[in-house]
């Protein structure tokens, strides 16, 4: 049976809500008022400058038929495939390489530098690095006499394009967020496989991976978030081209919204792609129980 | 306690009183908001009309909403659906008919039928929606044909005329694709290739008898023979002749000013840039005649009043005020930022500007143009036309007619459901 609270902790609870009030008001009046109005949207066709109108489920069924759709929804997969196991995994082995070295702050302030760095200054200048005939990175690759792709202007290159940008701009944050789960690993553990023999590689594979997996779970969730609404590089870089090869789903739904006034389809299309994240963040969860160590110090 | 009371009280009321004189003595003033993409260096051009209206009505103040160009047009929906539109509007003619319709704009027609100083015939073009002129236009432009003189004399070619034709732009392109330091490499192309943008086909494809869309947009005609011969014809230039960049030269590149092309296809508005850039003499000559003679398109921008302007009758003077004929060649024509939109103030583009020596031919070439067309959903019409295009013209994927054909099909459904 709880204990009738004193004055002062009646005080301080409402002292507390006071202090979270405006914050809530906002986040309630600015983010979830409209998320939850935009559920409503996504069942009306509305273009802003006529009524809107009620259609039901009539733009979840025409997203089962757009071929743009299911074109940008494959652009985000493959984007995600690619920037995610690559980025983690070479954070990883950055953060690994930097963990005990001389000017070990200088190399993480240069590697954190981009994550800080505006999407949208960084994509103007890499639009210069990819430039086929006049850019730094093929003319780097015809110095060694190796074959120069067109890049962005390539309907086959642009992605891989956008993501060995991407991936050079987050690697960073992920880098640092290794560092610190590093650095709390028992230094014991390590004494002990030595002992008995173990090889660098297998120190890695044996305790240096089980123990940082809490951060490798939580770098993996937040990059699959992220990566699916990749949005500022098609934005910027590419305007979704060549031939749609770039048109990721979030860059879809701003189409929809402000090129096609088409509020209520882009609403519907922004609902489904929180599902589809929802469902990868879930599997994700339970799966983690497999290989997640929360094991920490004895 | 009371005495607080009191004390407050005498507060309220004299914040009361004092805000209500300041009130009273602001509503001397008037203000009309203006909604623009006036960028930087453009501020002082537009300055100038200000300014003079503010001589003949000295307590008119203007607050100025400045966004750039995609982001203003933009933000109208929004301001729309919001009741906050400015006064006044700055905007593109292509943007305008879906507003037009949802009632955006202030209905001209009796503004003008009372008010015989106002001369609408005086302008090349003009904003109307199903009779409703909402708004008056404040540039034009065409394309004309822009050429570098020093690769043409160093191949010992004549320059473009008015009778040249489109075998002769190929022709002279061809004679101009060049390997000039002799690496085995092309460097120097006749023809750049027009970017994928409708509005740059549209005139070479009413040269040839063509057009877009049926005059009532039932229909795309775009399916038509004249028109896939059209980009036939520049999907040839690149794929077959060689005599215009791969895009993956191109990509990011000012080939003209480069000295990497000999000729191309470009509006009034490179007069400033290439005059700065260029290194070499250059001219411009009209388009190429088609086999339908000199059919042009023309297209710009201009102001309109909201519909729900709280002084109808000051912003419809400073409309009139800032698209006449006087201070359309201040502001626009004299200082090189285009052509004025007027016939009256045209020629003023001319002698603003000392270069090129033929720059006379973009206005020359207005006595042969119509509006561009505009269907509702122009944004969509603009994705579906770059969505079907660039695979065969940029990355000669497919067939030009079955791009074409398949273009028709999709704005067939799109004007069926948007057009109004």
């Amino acid at each position: 049976m709880a204990r009738k609270r004193t004055r002062r902790e009646i005080r301080e609870e409402r002292a507390a809500w006071l202090f979270l009030f405006p914050n809530l008001a906002g986040f309630i009046a600015f983010t979830i008022g409209p998320l939850l109005y935009s559920i409503r949207l996504s069942f009306y066709e509305w273009s802003v400058l006529f009524p809107a109108r009620f259609v039901g489920v009539n733009n979840y069924v025409q997203m089962l038929q757009d071929p743009y759709l299911w074109q940008s929804l494959w652009n985000t997969v493959y984007y995600v495939l690619g920037v995610v196991p690559t980025g983690v995994i070479l954070a990883f082995i950055l953060a690994l390489a930097l963990n005990n070295i001389q000017f070990r702050t200088m190399f993480r302030t240069v590697y954190f530098m981009p994550v800080v760095s505006s999407t949208v200054a960084v994509s103007f200048v890499w639009l210069w690095v990819y430039q086929p005939t006049f850019g730094l990175l093929n003319g780097f690759l015809r110095y060694f006499g190796l074959p120069e792709p067109g890049w962005l202007a390539d309907a086959h290159w642009a992605m891989p394009a956008v993501i060995i940008m991407s991936i050079w701009k987050g690697l960073g944050i992920n880098m640092v967020l290794y560092l610190a789960a590093l650095q709390g690993i028992p230094r014991h553990l390590y004494e002990a496989a030595r002992i008995d023999g173990a090889t660098k590689w297998q120190e890695i594979w044996h305790i240096t991976i089980p123990m940082v997996s809490p951060t490798t779970l939580f770098i993996l969730i937040m990059s699959i978030i992220g990566s699916f609404q990749v949005f500022d590089q098609a934005y910027i870089m590419t305007r979704g081209g060549p031939a749609g090869a770039t048109t990721t789903i979030v860059y879809y739904i701003y189409k929809n919204a402000f090129e096609f006034f088409r509020l209520g389809y882009a609403s519907s299309l922004a609902w489904s792609l929180f599902a589809i994240i929802l469902v990868f963040t879930i599997l994700q969860w339970v799966s983690a129980k497999g290989w997640v160590f929360y094991g920490g110090s004895e | 306690m009371r005495l607080r009371m009191w004390g407050l009280a005498t507060i309220c009321l004299v914040t009361v009183i004092l805000i209500s004189t300041l009130l009273a003595g602001a509503e001397e003033n008037v203000t009309l908001r203006i909604g623009n993409w006036w960028v930087a260096d453009d501020q002082e051009v537009w300055q100038i009309g200000l300014d003079a209206f503010k001589k003949k009505y000295p307590n008119v103040n203007f607050q100025s909403e400045s966004a750039p160009y995609v982001d203003h047009h933009r933000r109208l929906q929004a301001q729309f659906a919001a009741g906050t539109l400015p006064d006044i509007i700055m905007i593109s003619v292509n943007y305008g008919p879906p507003y037009a319709a949802a009632g955006m704009f202030m209905n001209l027609n009796k503004w003008i039928e009372k008010d015989p100083s106002v001369d609408v015939d005086d302008f090349y073009y003009t904003y109307k929606y199903k009779d409703q002129i909402w708004g008056f236009p404040y540039d034009t432009s065409t394309w004309a044909l822009v050429y570098n003189k020093e690769m043409f004399d160093k191949q010992g070619l004549a320059y473009p005329t008015e009778e040249w034709t489109w075998s002769d732009y190929l022709e002279n392109a061809k004679k101009l694709t060049l390997d000039t330091d002799g690496d085995g490499k092309v460097d120097q192309w006749g023809s750049i290739a027009p970017g994928l943008d409708p509005y740059k086909f549209e005139s070479m494809v009413r040269s040839e008898g063509g057009q877009y869309f049926a005059d009532d947009y039932s229909e795309c005609l775009v399916n038509d023979p004249r028109v896939k011969k059209v980009f036939q014809y520049w999907h040839d230039l690149t794929w077959k002749y060689h005599v215009t960049p791969t895009p993956d030269v191109a990509q990011g590149l000012d080939l003209f000013t480069t000295g990497k092309v000999a000729m191309a296809i470009e509006g009034q508005w490179v007069i400033r840039p290439y005059s700065q850039r260029a290194e070499f003499p250059w001219d411009v000559a009209y388009l190429p005649k088609g086999s339908a003679g000199r059919k042009l398109i023309t297209g710009g921008s201009g102001y309109a009043i909201a519909s729900t302007t709280k002084q109808p009758e000051l912003a419809w003077e400073f409309l009139k005020h800032y698209t006449s004929s006087d201070m359309l060649s201040k502001m626009v024509g004299l200082t090189g930022r285009g052509i004025p939109a007027r016939r009256s103030s045209a020629w003023s583009f001319t002698s603003g500007n000392p270069v090129p020596e033929h720059r006379d031919v973009w206005i020359k070439q207005l006595a042969y143009t119509e509006l561009m067309q505009i269907p509702f959903a122009y944004l969509k019409w603009y994705d579906e036309f770059q969505r079907a295009l660039e695979p065969v013209m940029l990355l000669n994927q497919g067939t030009v007619s079955d791009a074409l054909d398949k273009l028709k099909q999709k704005m067939d459904v799109i004007l069926s459901k948007t057009q109004r």
